[in-house]
């Protein structure tokens, strides 16, 4: 399972790679892992306003529905078009294809409330720990 | 401290195969492989697929007075059957709740009993109770193991001697027969709405079966398959499910099941509340439904109609060979006509739906003589 370096991580699995002002956002490859089998990726429309911590979408797999909660604020610039016809490149691709909604960062200052990728590495072991 | 998780004989190949394992009605089971739930339910649909049901309950009835104590603990008739044949049917109580929903099959020297994983316990005690003196019971799901092969391929996955005897098979039919110097028992029935075969074999030749099944299957692409695969494969041909559609507080009458209570010229627990249900009309109906759009119904959602509630989802989600969202649930029964229009609450958003037949899925290669 991979945790990319370079980008920043949510509790809620979402990852963060910020490009400039903006920042790209996506699920984790253990998202994707324990979803398996994503048919539906619901995501907002361009010019949309997400904050952080809230719902802004949701994913529907074979076997459950998981909400998106926003790693950061912002104002939605683009979304990932292709999620609507192969909603399974998150799983093929989570970290770079399976992107879903791009953002103008809203606040910068937001990203310390982010998990490096070591302390996202050390929320996995936990959890795989707890699964035990 | 949860209790250990038991283990069927398959076990280590599905670790060693990658298999999601998960805690299922106290036993550990494969939910899923690495090639997911979607790829499992194709392959089933479109070759063949080998799933472990040793999780299920088998229960054996022996002795004079077998046969007649079995088919007086059913719904359907076990008496109308020859030796050589089995039949689904309902397990009531005597309020005609549902305890279970059972493979029964007729034997030479009484009844062996097929029930759900999670309800084997509550079947077996039910049993032992009921059980007359001179019944013998035996629970077996320990001394054998069980594989269902399902899918259209699944008769050209065997080889000889297990090809030749179910050859002449028929559908809810089966036969005993000698593997290595094991008895088999062979039936042509399944969970997947495609031609199969459910195989019992004494649990310590259960590996070297799945092994050898494998490798005869190599060639159609045979690959063990899931509870996630199952699951969607027998929504999408509408077989009922406990815990969703069937359960302590529902009849089968309401549950589609109408077809497997016989309640002329034949007593059963729970045939008095059945008939009085009966005749005082139900008030419920089990439907199917497809949704418009890409959000899915699930197990509980509430079904609206005229922005009122008006039922419940009892099992939903996306069925692969149509690549859609439906589902099915209880509703007051004027909504039971197909092509009523009805709404899905999945958590606040409302999906639109209709009322369609059943079942969803129409090209499944199941026999049905």
């Amino acid at each position: 399972m991979e945790v990319r370096d370079g980008l920043r991580y949510s509790r809620d699995h979402e990852w963060v790679r910020v490009e400039g002002g903006e920042a790209v956002i996506g699920i984790t490859d253990y998202a994707q892992e324990q979803l398996s089998d994503i048919v539906y990726v619901e995501l907002p429309a361009a010019g949309g306003a997400l904050r952080q911590g809230e719902p802004f979408g949701s994913v529907e797999a074979v076997k459950a529905v998981a909400d998106l909660y926003a790693p950061l604020s912002g104002e939605v610039r683009a979304v990932n078009e292709a999620l609507a016809d192969d909603p399974a490149l998150v799983n093929r691709s989570a970290f770079d294809d399976g992107w879903m909604v791009r953002l103008a960062v809203g606040d910068a200052g937001e990203l310390d409330r982010l998990l490096s990728p070591a302390d996202y590495r050390k929320l996995l072991s936990e959890l795989e720990g707890a699964a035990e | 401290m949860a209790a250990e998780l038991r283990r069927t004989p398959f076990h280590a190949f599905h670790r060693d195969r990658g298999g999601r394992l998960v805690p299922f009605a106290g036993w550990e089971m494969p939910v899923q492989f690495p090639g997911g739930v979607i790829h499992e339910h194709l392959l089933v649909r479109r070759a063949a697929g080998m799933f472990d049901v040793a999780h299920m309950g088998r229960f054996f009835l022996r002795g004079p007075g077998a046969l007649a104590y079995a088919n007086r603990l059913i719904t359907n008739n076990l008496e109308k059957l020859a030796p050589g044949q089995l039949l689904y049917s309902a397990l009531c109580h005597e309020q005609g709740g549902m305890i279970d929903d059972l493979t029964v099959y007729r034997l030479d020297e009484g009844a062996l009993i097929v029930a759900n994983a999670a309800n084997a316990a509550k079947v077996s005690d039910w049993i032992a109770a009921h059980k007359p003196a001179g019944v013998e019971f035996e629970d077996a799901t320990e001394r054998l193991a069980q594989i269902a092969l399902q899918g259209p391929r699944a008769e050209a996955v065997l080889r000889s001697p297990l090809a030749d005897a179910v050859r002449e098979v028929g559908y809810y039919r089966y036969t005993r027969l000698r593997w290595e110097g094991e008895e088999l028992l062979i039936s042509r029935n399944g969970y997947t709405g495609e031609d199969g075969f459910e195989i019992y074999v004494p649990a310590a030749a259960a590996p070297g079966l799945w092994e050898r099944l494998l490798e005869w299957g190599a060639a159609e692409g045979v690959e063990p398959i899931g509870l996630g695969a199952r699951d969607s494969l027998r929504m999408e041909v509408n077989y009922a499910l406990y815990g969703n559609e069937l359960g302590p507080d529902i009849t089968p009458l309401e549950a589609g099941l109408r077809w497997v209570v016989k309640m002329k010229d034949h007593d059963f627990i729970g045939r008095e509340a059945l008939q009085r249900r009966q005749e005082a009309g139900l008030t419920r109906a089990l439907v199917g439904f497809e949704v418009e759009g890409k959000r899915l119904p699930r197990h509980g959602h509430p079904i609206l109609a005229g922005g009122r509630e008006a039922g419940v989802v009892t099992s939903g989600g996306y069925c692969p060979s149509l690549d859609r969202g439906m589902g099915m649930g209880f509703v007051t029964p004027d909504l039971q006509e197909v092509g009523t229009a009805i709404e899905i609450d999945a958590r606040g958003a409302r999906l639109a739906a209709r009322v369609v037949e059943r079942p969803f899925y129409k090209q499944g290669s199941v026999r049905r003589a």
